[in-house]
Parts: C-alpha cells; structure tokens; sequence
C-alpha cells in the first residue's frame, strides 16, 4: 500500500519501492519480487490512472506520442541489457535521477506560463485541467517535442536494460524539459508505466515466475494505496508534491551509483 | 470560445471518459473474479499455487471451476486492461476523425505486442 501510494501520486509505479520490500523485509527471492512488482505496477497504473484521467491531469494525446519511443527504447534496451555492463547502465541513471532532482528543486516551477493563445502546436497537445488544490484552471502546451520524444526513448532503453518502469525519468523529462505541469506530468507518466510494465510482466509469467500467493496479497494492498496516492496529487499543493517526487528521486539515484559499486542502500 | 474550439474540448471530455471508464471496469472485473476464486478456495480449503498457471490450463481449469485458475483468470484481466484501454483509446481517436492519433495509438499497441512476442521467444 506504501508503493502504491508513492508511485501512484508521482507516476512512478511504485515497483521501485515494492522490490526492495518484498526482498529485504519479507525474504522474497528477487525474481519472485521482480515479477509481482511488475504486475503490481500494473494495477498501480489501472487504478491510480482511472482517477488521474478523470481529474484531466493525464494528456492522453502526449502519453501515447512519446510510449512510441518509449515502448521502442524499451525493445532495443532489453535486446543489448546482456551485451552491457548492468553496473555502468544503474551509475549514469543514478546521475541522472540526481541531476533531476537538483533541477527540479533549483526551479520548482509551480506551473509554467500559460501559453499565448496562437502559440502553434502542430502536435495537437495544449490543454488544460483544474487544479483542485489551488481551484483555478492550469492551461499548457508541452514543448520541445522532438527532443522530448529523443531523450523518452532513451528513457525507455535505460527501462529494457534495467527492467524499471521509467516514471522517475518521464516525470521530470515532462515538467522540465517539455514545460508540462508537475501534476500532469505525474498523471501522464501514471498512465505511461502501466503500458510499459505489461510487456514485462508477460515475460515473468512466460517464465513461470508470478507467484500468487504473493501478487494477491500485494495487490490488494495496491488497491488501497492507488486510490490514496491519486487522490493526494488531486488535493496535496504543487510546491509539495514537487519536494516529496525530488526526495524520492534524490533517494532512487543514490541507491543507484551505490548499487554501481555494489553497495545496498537499504 | 470558436465552435471547432468547443467540439476539440468534448472530444477530450469524451475520450478521458471512455479510458477512464476501460481502466475502471477492467479493475472491477478483475477484483470480481479474484474474489470468486478467493471465497471459492476457502470453501474448498485449497491454498493458492506458488506459480500462475499457463493460459491453456487456465482455461481448462475455469471450465471445471477450479480456484487456483479463477484467481489466474483475474491477475491476467488486469494486465490485459493497458491494453483494452490503449485499444479503445485508438478507436475512439479515429471516430473523433483524428487519424494521427488513431494510427500512433494503434503504433503503441503494435510495439507493446512486438515486445511481448520478443520476450516469449
């Protein structure tokens, strides 16, 4: 229930959470807990997404734009994972997590400029949606879609090598790079990590590696904790969410470079 | 507000609804036939597996209302429900008459499905 409601309120998935629990506090051998995770992040996304869409957080249209190089990437990097170092893949993500991190917390951007009405936008993506925390309408328009849609492909080749969902680089990709409120950008990703996570969960299940004496119990658990996480995204304030996702994100890219050179975290 | 503004805004209201609507119903399916096998494998008292079984015997054991196979039945209707929801999401763009959307929708899917068939080789 505690990943859930992480991953469902920052868009990650919560299986970054949910593996290290599984190992380290129920003695779950990681394989086994590699494959619930995935199906949990799965039904994280289900249900946290269903509450995210119909807040208007998630822009479906830019969800489905870049799960095209993402779901891409993924391909290539789970078909060169063997041929690469795992240590040196986790230390340049792990920079990246803090790289993001920093900039998230240097900028806090609340929510960008609105843009100007005859802004163009060839990609068909301006929308907007209403904040309930602050009650007003937040109107954006994403941008600098191409190199967006370079760097969420290699977002998804950092997913295949590593077999995470890519919430923790989509997110801050979307609000810093691409101008995309932090509640959209978490809504968007939510609905992103789900899609993603399908195709690695059919590989533990291919492998006969989905236990159901622990994926029940755990999704049960995800039940719970998405309705909680998306409902906070709906209520917490900007500023706050945006410190909670850079706490979490700092957290993930240390445990990152240390796990580069071997060292637990946790 | 123009009115070709106004038709773009109920297009988005109506395709948030339809995902919306997908994921939800796919989650309360889901809920539905794990807790049909649950409340059936306690009647029983027969413990859950340590392994989901493969599609084949999943069938087969739902015909002859076997628990292990129903609770299988609702972990697999929820991973399938990204999917529906992709799915329904791209049909909906193309009745909306935004074709581009329609066929990067559609991508996604054909991608999703290309990495799956890859990972079961």
């Amino acid at each position: 229930m505690f990943a859930a409601t992480f991953g469902s309120m920052l868009g990650l998935g919560g299986g970054v959470f949910l593996v290290p629990l599984l190992t380290l506090f129920f003695g779950i051998d990681p394989r086994i807990a590699v494959g619930a995770s995935a199906i949990c992040v799965v039904t994280n996304s289900v249900v946290g997404s269903s509450v995210h869409i119909r807040s208007g957080f998630t822009n479906l249209r830019l969800s489905m734009l870049l799960q095209v190089t993402t779901a891409m990437g993924a391909i290539v990097g789970a078909l060169i994972a063997l041929r690469v170092d795992a240590s040196a893949i986790s230390f340049v993500l792990g920079l990246v997590l803090l790289y993001s991190a920093a900039s998230m917390l240097r900028q806090r951007r609340v929510n960008p400029e609105p843009p100007p009405a005859d802004a163009p936008d060839p990609f068909g993506l301006r929308t907007s949606f209403l904040d309930p925390a602050t009650k007003q309408t937040v109107t954006y328009l994403p941008s600098r879609i191409k190199p967006g849609l370079a760097i969420s492909g290699g977002a998804g080749v950092l997913s295949g090598m590593l077999g995470i969902g890519g919430g923790a680089i989509q997110v801050p990709l979307m609000n810093l790079m691409m101008k995309v409120p932090v509640k959209a950008a978490a809504g968007t990703s939510s609905f992103m990590v789900g899609m993603t996570a399908v195709a690695t969960a059919a590989v533990f299940y291919s492998h006969g590696e989905i236990d159901p004496t622990i994926v029940v119990p755990a999704m049960i658990g995800i039940f719970a904790g998405a309705k909680l996480g998306s409902q906070i995204t709906r209520r917490v304030q900007t500023q706050r969410l945006i410190l909670v996702f850079v706490i979490v994100i700092a957290y993930l890219g240390v445990s990152m470079v240390l796990e580069a050179f071997d060292i637990g975290l946790t | 507000m123009s009115t070709e503004q106004a038709k773009g805004a109920a297009d988005q209201a109506h395709l948030r609804d339809l995902a919306a609507r997908v994921l939800e119903t796919g989650f309360r399916v889901a809920v539905a036939i794990m807790a049909v096998g649950l409340i059936l494998a306690v009647i029983r008292q027969e413990a859950l597996p340590s392994t989901l079984e493969q599609p084949a015997d999943i069938a087969r054991g739902i015909v002859s209302g076997d628990p292990e196979a129903i609770v299988g039945l609702g972990i697999i209707s929820i991973i399938l429900t990204p999917f529906a929801s992709t799915l329904v999401i791209a049909i909906a763009f193309y009745r909306q008459g935004d074709r581009r959307y329609a066929l990067i929708s559609g991508v996604v899917l054909l991608i999703l499905l290309v990495s799956i068939g890859l990972s079961l080789i």
